[in-house]
């Protein structure tokens, strides 16, 4: 089993006093899978990285990188591991090259391997020109991208990001994305486990999504999968004027609508069904004599199966 | 990879190498030099300001300068050894490498090591330039030196454990500076001259009573320090104050290793 999932999470917990942060969290991460883990604040997605990534110790269960447990030997688990947690201060009086090196010789990486790996790194990330530069003039954008840079050293199978575009402007999670997007298409064997708060980056980026909430895992599957197996879509409905409460509460009323509020001049519309209960709501809308224009899916399914779960794991 | 003791032992090297380069980079290492030039230049020129100069006697010479030793290890403590574990958290560089295949015991002692060797190696500068400034002066150097250099290594033991284990308690490098040097220059000398006052038997008699013979808080370790300088004029337990000041120095290590093991992000 192990060589099949790298990552392997079995009845862990991690309390804080009465706060359970993480509670009996099971998770198997595919082998080469690009997996997104979701969940609102407080979920318990960093508490569970930083176990793996051996910055807290769990209180309970256990976490296992390519079938070593990391409370046990932690060294051994995180060898071939490269890990971006939070957004990582760096040294500043170093360079991203000396920064490279430095973890370059902790891993164990030979001095060649080093130079080369530096070279190949800095231009996958975008780096070259500021490769001599000290990182404490950096943006924080261009450190994030270091630190993608010194996560890839020593060619690593797993790789654990921990909201890796956090706190960046719009600029900064556009070149994070891209290099990500980069590796996922690059690499062929790599796993990696990546927590986020952005629905529509885990979409672009991910095949697979497990979703926390209070610390337990709400569903872990490919992202097709998931939003085939919650059923729930959000419909875009276009009325002529404005949208009114009438109009609103109408549509609440409908078969299998979960909700129906205002959004902008559309009304967005949480339904929960198949194709064919959606051909029978847009008849209902009709039958209604609401004024419809337009009658559109929003295409991200995820956000709606996100927003369905984590409101019926309340 | 190689596995074991080995392979953590060249781990350890390649974090003090890195420390040695924050400190040698960093603004602590210029304040430091800077007042460790400004104590040096004030004793030397001095005397050649205000009157005849330096004593043409070697003890003498060196008896002036090292009065001063204590001073500047604990200000070398102060400046590297508080400020190596909890510079990690606070700045969040333990993110990159703590997260590596790297054990903390390696970490721990790669940066112990690194501000020890600092520290160690001032030492030895410091007492070579006094050498060479007595031999200038007064054309020798007293034989009691060394003995002084010794202890005043095993001080930088003492104190930097004492350091580094604020280190590993406090979560602002700041506070671990200020906590650092104050308890090193006020605290631990207080109590122990609360000590020696309660332990007295004549204590209430000591400022009539000339011969009141002080309990000897030997074990202290600012007390066992003062062997640095007492070295050079009187008769000193070169091993006992030795021993006293790398207790302190190991002991304080020991827990600072784990509290620093168990210490999370």
């Amino acid at each position: 089993m192990t060589g099949e999932y790298p990552i392997e999470i079995a009845g862990l917990r991690k309390e804080y006093g009465q706060f359970v942060a993480v509670d009996n969290l099971d998770l198997s991460i595919k082998k080469n899978s690009f997996t997104g883990l979701l969940g609102p604040n407080g979920a318990g997605k960093s508490t569970t990285l930083k176990i793996l990534t051996n910055l807290i110790n769990a209180t309970s269960g256990s976490a296992h990188l390519n079938g070593v447990d990391i409370a046990k030997d932690p060294k051994k688990a995180l060898m071939g591991v490269g890990t971006v947690v939070e957004t990582p201060e760096f040294y500043l009086y170093l360079t991203p090259r000396e920064t490279f090196r430095y973890i370059g010789e902790i891993v164990g990486m030979s001095t060649e391997a080093i130079a080369s790996e530096t070279d190949e790194i800095l231009e996958k990330v975008k780096m070259t020109e500021w490769a001599d530069k000290k990182l404490g003039t950096f943006s924080k954008g261009m450190r994030q991208r270091v630190a993608l840079g010194q996560a890839l050293l020593n060619d690593p199978s797993v790789i654990i990001l921990d909201e890796p575009t956090s706190g960046l402007d719009p600029r900064g999670m556009a070149e994070v994305r891209e290099i990500l997007k980069n590796l996922r298409n690059e690499t062929k064997d790599l796993t990696v486990l990546m927590s986020s708060h952005m629905l529509h980056e885990v979409s672009d980026l991910c095949d697979r999504v497990a979703i926390v909430n209070h610390g337990k895992l709400l569903i872990h599957d490919d992202i097709g999968k998931v939003i085939d197996k919650s059923g729930v879509r959000t419909i875009f409905v276009k009325v002529l004027g404005e949208p009114n409460g009438d109009v609103i509460g109408k549509i609440s009323g409908l078969p299998n609508v979960m909700s129906a509020e205002r959004y902008g001049n559309d009304i967005e519309v949480r339904f929960k069904g198949e194709i064919a209960e959606q051909a029978e709501f847009f008849k209902a809308v009709d039958v209604l004599g609401i004024k419809v224009y337009s009658l559109s899916e929003s295409d991200n399914g995820l956000e709606s199966t996100y927003l369905d779960l984590i409101k019926e794991s309340r | 990879m190689k596995e074991g003791v080995a392979d953590d032992l060249r781990q350890s090297y390649v974090v003090m190498k890195n420390e040695m380069t924050k400190f040698f980079r960093g603004k602590r290492m210029l304040l430091f030099l800077g007042l460790v030039v400004t104590v040096l230049l004030l004793i030397t020129v001095l005397p050649y300001a205000l009157g005849d100069g330096l004593s043409k006697d070697p003890k003498e010479i060196i008896q002036t300068y090292i009065s001063f030793v204590y001073l500047l290890v604990l200000l070398a403590a102060t400046l590297f050894a508080s400020v190596t574990i909890v510079s990690e958290y606070e700045e969040r560089t333990a993110l990159i490498l703590f997260t590596r295949p790297i054990k903390k015991s390696s970490i721990f002692l790669g940066k112990f090591s690194a501000s020890l060797i600092i520290g160690i190696a001032f030492v030895g500068l410091y007492y070579l330039l006094v050498a060479l400034i007595s031999l200038i002066v007064a054309g020798g150097v007293d034989s009691e030196m060394a003995k002084s250099l010794l202890l005043a290594v095993m001080y930088v033991i003492g104190t930097f454990g004492v350091a580094i284990l604020i280190s590993s308690i406090m979560k602002k490098a700041s506070t671990s500076t200020i906590i650092t040097f104050v308890i090193l220059l006020m605290i631990l000398p207080i109590i122990s001259a609360v000590i020696i006052v309660s332990l007295t038997p004549e204590s209430i008699d000591v400022f009539t009573n000339p011969d009141v013979v002080f309990y000897d808080a030997w074990w202290m370790l600012d007390q066992a320090s003062n062997a640095i300088y007492g070295v050079l004029s009187t008769t000193v337990n070169v091993a006992r104050e030795s021993l006293v000041m790398v207790a302190w120095g190991l002991a304080s290590t020991a827990v600072a290793f784990i509290l620093f093991k168990r210490k999370e992000f």
